[in-house]
């Protein structure tokens, strides 16, 4: 993980948890007229979890899907370690393969088992044998506590369940970070906390994680930084401290005052 | 019995459509080509898959260069009637240059093959048949492969994988279990429509029924002919029927887990798995 030389602004702040892993710098995404990030900064370091707070309409998935490219930045760099995902030169394919994405709306390949779907890009991407690829994939999705559930299909599964397969399939390709987009919101309230508990024990692990939710509870113990974004900037950022018990700004508290 | 068979062939209504002597002369014959219009219709139609999925992915490109020749080519085709395009190819493909060197130089093409017909007339009929099938497949994967949600490529594409290969492992194999009833009705309809060639002395089995019904001057054998339709159409549709009525009950989401179906690979498609049903492409 060699770095390319740009000045850190984290050096004070974390006591030497490693290079930064995401590097975002004054991105700018336009939807036809529609201005959706209006020049993001942003970095996160190796092992950090940082969460994205936001009402509806900031930019906050757009921002977690600039950073695979899923959506292409209008303006600005986006770097994963040492690449710099939207330059048209960079092979996106070997990008995403070391960043993990999980959607609100699980996204799981209903033709296949959980197994398959754990299975399917370790095989076609990093091309593992099918032997270590199915040993990863039970090991994994032991891991998300979906043991008993291997040769379930999708629609087998509860809307938790096919979340935690989801999560058991990103981290099937080792990757370098984790991006979750309300991972929980589309599950209902008895489901949601299974996901969160397989999160923090991501979080234990020391994973990289850059979290949208609206959970406060999450965020709470578990962020190492909050980020609240308006209208398509960082309207305010800090420790979950700083944020939920003394916010800054005026749209802060208001959002803030919301969501309680 | 004599009775019986004598007031059967006596009374204008069964004697005329449901003659026993003329059937039984006509089995023969209709059963010789009954593999004929087969022939046509399972091959037209493999033929057709390539081709419509070349379509397909055509009128899904980006370019307007791509999308324009194959939006043209499906609505002339949809547009116009089957038998006058068998008509024009027929008739038509003949009087080129190249068609007449070709027969040339290989005069063993207008000699009779297997069933008695010529190789110039299966070359000809194969070809009307597949291009007319590949535009109605085309808008089949189509509207097929958009069906799927965008979640799915975009969940593939996040793994790391290319465009092909998400098309490949994710989309086309979901896509292939939504149409399947829809495709295999479309078999049906071009089954139904090889009897078309007739016109053009393709010796399929309305036009064996013709000859025999022309002989005896008794129509009997046009109804043998239909039984031998039948015999496809009706069990292939109630195939159909049993695919659309599973993907609507797999539809529903959620419910007590089933017991899991056993799969080794990847590409295994789960019978069970929740999926709308696919818009037909001809009512
Ligand atoms: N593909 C797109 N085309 C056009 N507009 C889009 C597209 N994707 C997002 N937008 C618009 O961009 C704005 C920001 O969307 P985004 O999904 O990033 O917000 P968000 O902060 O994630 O909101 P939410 O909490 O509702 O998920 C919205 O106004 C949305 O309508
Ligand atoms: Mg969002």
């Amino acid at each position: 993980m060699t770095e390319v030389a740009t000045p850190s602004i984290t050096e004070s702040s974390k006591q030497d948890r490693g290079a930064p892993v995401v590097r975002i710098r004054d991105l700018h995404k336009s939807f036809g007229d529609l201005e959706v990030l209006r020049g993001v900064d942003m970095e996160v370091e190796k092992g950090e979890v940082v969460v994205i707070l936001g009402p509806s309409g900031s930019g906050k998935s757009t921002l977690l899907r600039c950073v695979n490219k899923l959506e292409e930045p209008t303006a600005g760099e986006v770097w994963f370690e040492d690449v710099m995902v939207n330059d048209p030169k960079t092979n996106i394919n070997e990008v995403r393969e070391r960043i993990g994405m999980v959607f609100q709306s699980f996204n799981l390949f209903p033709h296949l088992t959980a197994k398959g779907n754990v299975m399917l890009a370790q095989r076609k991407v990093l091309k593992r044998s099918k032997e270590e690829a199915e040993r990863i994939a039970i090991e994994q999705l032991t891991r998300v506590g979906l043991d008993d559930k291997i040769e379930y299909f999708p629609s087998q599964l509860s809307g938790g369940q096919q979340q935690r397969v989801a999560i058991a399939r990103a981290l099937a390709m080792d990757p370098h970070v984790m991006l979750f987009d309300e991972v929980t919101s589309a599950l209902d309230p008895e489901l949601v906390r299974g996901v969160l508990e397989v999160m923090r024990a991501l979080v234990e692990a020391g994973m990289t994680m850059l979290v949208v939710t609206h959970e406060i509870g999450f965020a709470r113990e578990a962020a190492d930084r909050v980020v609240f974004m308006d209208g398509g900037v960082i309207v305010e950022e800090g420790t979950p401290e700083d944020v939920f018990d003394r916010p800054r700004s005026e749209r802060t508290q208001d959002f803030l005052g919301h969501i309680r | 019995m004599e009775v019986f068979l004598e007031w059967w062939e006596s009374n204008p209504i069964t004697h005329l459509f449901l003659s026993p002597t003329i059937m039984m002369q006509a089995f023969p014959v209709i059963l010789r080509a009954f593999p004929v219009s087969l022939f046509f219709g399972l091959g037209s139609f493999i033929l057709g898959i390539p081709l419509g999925l070349a379509l397909a992915f055509m009128k899904m490109a980006r370019t307007r260069f791509a999308r324009l020749p194959a939006t043209i080519y499906v609505d002339v085709i949809r547009g116009t009637p089957l038998f006058l395009q068998i008509l024009l190819v027929f008739f038509g493909l003949p009087l080129f240059p190249f068609w007449k060197s070709m027969i040339q130089a290989n005069p063993w093409m207008n000699q009779a093959a297997i069933f008695g017909i010529s190789w110039s007339a299966y070359l000809r009929g194969f070809l009307i048949l597949s291009l007319n099938c590949a535009a109605y497949l085309c808008e089949i994967f189509r509207a097929g492969i958009q069906s799927i949600s965008r979640g799915q490529m975009e969940a593939a594409r996040s793994l790391g994988m290319t465009t092909p290969k998400a098309m490949a492992f994710v989309i086309i194999p979901q896509t292939v279990r939504r149409i399947l009833p829809t495709m295999m009705s479309e078999f049906i309809l071009l089954f139904k429509d090889t009897a078309l060639l007739a016109a053009v002395g393709i010796t399929e089995m309305v036009l064996r029924a013709r000859e025999v019904a022309a002989a005896r001057f008794n129509p009997s054998a046009y109804v043998l002919a239909a039984v031998f339709y039948l015999m496809v159409t009706i069990p292939l549709g109630r195939v159909v029927a049993n695919l659309e009525a599973k993907l609507a009950i797999s539809e529903g989401r959620g419910g007590p887990p089933r017991p899991p179906v056993d799969t080794e690979t990847e590409t295994t498609i789960d019978p069970d798995h929740p999926a709308p049903l696919p818009e037909r492409a001809r009512a």
